[in-house]
């Protein structure tokens, strides 16, 4: 008896029980909708005021009115440069830091300060230097990657075990050699959990961005829509910037993955 | 293979008036403060000693991965300041990379130490170790997939592989269980039989460093660790475990230094 009710419980587990999650969540949009506000169209209504953005994500029939897909696809895009131009940078001065105490004092104190700003607060230093609203945007992106990338680096390094570093004293290995042969394997799980939170946290101020930057993004097209009143079009932005940070996450565990890290040492 | 009638060996290890201290806090610290020791070639020595006896920073120090506050250890006329690969260490905890399969781990040394051979000389070296150990089967496994007796092998194979003029083992069977301990210990002394080489181990295990070793140094810790007593071991090179166990001048010798050990440990216990 007890084996067979095994499978039943997990389907439970794992399909209902998530879905009674989106449920929970409708209903809600549902009930504020209908007894709230005037101003939210129900989730059914949203459903058929989307159905042209949802059968043809990329069209473009002008400047200002293009698909979402294309919207997305613009937001990717931004936060990809950016992201990719932080971790460049935040990767070996991770290292330095890491591996340097002298480094360390100099740039520790400086992360701690600008770590908690928000990196939109950066974005009229930004404009101010670049002029343009892309690459102030990419600007943006690129110290939102910094920190989590630099700061996980740094601890990757610095917990490489002690055994590690002793073989390759022992066998003579030069210390740059020790850096790439050693310390970066050892210290990868560090970084990609700072590669993590980094790209996480970009998915996340590209939005606030794009509404302050205009152009073509998911983020302006969210205020843009709201400036309109139509929450309809917002709602469905809502669900495409969930599910794209999502995707964007699936994929950088991966490429994790790919690696094959194994730290397990008995 | 040293015995105590082998007349004018070659002296390949001087400690000569070893002192070592650490500054913790303002207070000083003194481990040693003055200890001289001589290992021969072929030798195997054991050093044996509690916790806090001294006897891994003693080891350490000899591999040059703990500093020297005074006095000299000198390897063939060179004397030690750094890490080499003349002194190849077997550590406790394995020391392998996990990220690495047994063939890769040992390549990594063979590459850095033997630099002059062709790529296909280095893996005949390394596969000839890995068959030394007898681990052909795991040769592609990861660390995680061994169990703790392999992994030190692996260990063994990789030191091995280096050729040094003198193998430091720092307490490498303290983590296994008795019976694989027991496995091990054999094997270490074949390759010792085998490849004449010269071998300085830590334990704190009276039998294992009766089985294995030449002459046996036993560390005691009162203020400061010194050399406690020197024990030259009678037994013939190869020693079989169970003959010897049956020996009485074996078990003689073994009831006489625990009991040693347990005076040494007593003088710990009022000491600190």
């Amino acid at each position: 008896m007890k084996t067979s009710s095994y499978p039943l419980s997990n389907i439970v587990k794992i399909v209902f029980l998530p879905i009674g999650g989106f449920a929970l969540l409708i209903t809600a949009w549902w009930l504020t909708a209908k007894y709230l506000t005037n101003l939210m169209p129900t989730p059914l209504v949203a459903l058929k005021a989307n159905l042209d953005y949802l059968s043809n994500p990329f069209y473009v029939r002008g400047p200002g009115d293009v698909g979402i897909g294309f919207l997305l696809f613009q937001s990717l895009k931004r936060v990809l440069i950016g992201f990719l131009l932080g971790t460049i940078v935040a990767i070996p001065l991770g290292f330095l830091i890491g591996l340097s105490s002298t480094a360390n004092r100099v740039f520790n104190p400086l992360i701690q300060v600008l770590r908690p700003v928000s990196p939109v607060a950066w974005l009229p230093v930004a404009l101010a230097v670049f002029n343009l609203a892309n690459p102030s945007a990419i600007f943006v992106i690129f110290i939102t990657s910094l920190w989590p990338t630099v700061i996980n680096t740094a601890v990757g390094v610095g917990s490489v075990p002690k055994d590690y570093l002793n073989v390759a004293s022992v066998i003579e290995m030069p210390r740059w050699k020790q850096i790439f042969k050693i310390i970066l394997p050892s210290s990868l799980p560090y970084i990609f959990t700072g590669l993590r939170i980094s790209l996480g946290i970009a998915w996340l101020v590209i939005v606030a961005v794009e509404m302050l930057t205009g152009g073509q993004g998911i983020g302006f097209f969210v205020w843009d829509e709201w400036n309109r009143l139509n929450l309809s079009s917002v709602m469905l932005a809502i669900a495409v910037i969930g599910l794209a940070g999502l995707a964007l996450d699936l994929i950088i565990r991966k490429i994790q993955s790919y690696f094959k890290i194994e730290q397990i040492e008995g | 293979m040293m015995t105590p009638t082998n007349n004018n060996p070659k002296k390949l290890l001087e400690v000569t008036q070893l002192q070592k201290q650490y500054t913790n806090n303002g207070a000083t610290n003194v481990i040693f403060d003055g200890l001289d020791l001589t290992v021969y070639e072929n030798e195997f020595v054991a050093i044996l000693g509690h916790s806090g006896s001294g006897k891994s920073t003693l080891l350490r120090m000899i591999a040059g991965l703990e500093s020297v506050s005074g006095g000299s250890i000198v390897l063939e006329d060179k004397e030690i300041k750094k890490p080499g690969k003349e002194r190849m260490m077997i550590f406790q905890n394995y020391a392998l990379l996990p990220w690495l399969t047994v063939f890769e781990n040992i390549k990594l040394a063979v590459d850095e130490v033997m630099p002059h051979m062709s790529e296909q000389q280095k893996q005949d070296h390394v596969s000839e170790h890995i068959a030394m150990v007898h681990l052909e089967a795991a040769a592609n496994k990861k660390p995680s997939e061994l169990s703790g007796g392999m992994k030190q092998r692996v260990g063994i194979a990789r030191a091995l592989a280096v050729q040094p003029l003198l193998l430091l083992m720092d307490e490498p069977l303290g983590a296994l269980d008795p019976f694989t301990r027991a496995k091990l210990q054999d094997q270490i002394l074949e390759l010792y039989y085998k490849r004449h080489q010269t071998i300085i181990l830590v334990t704190h295990d009276v039998e294992e460093a009766l089985l294995m070793a030449d002459r046996i140094i036993i560390l005691k810790a009162e203020e400061v660790a010194s050399i406690g007593k020197v024990i030259e071991v009678p037994f013939e090179h190869p020693r079989d475990r169970v003959k010897l166990r049956e020996h009485p001048e074996f078990n003689e010798l073994k009831n006489q230094t625990l009991k040693l050990m347990e005076a040494y440990f007593e003088q710990m216990q009022v000491g600190s």
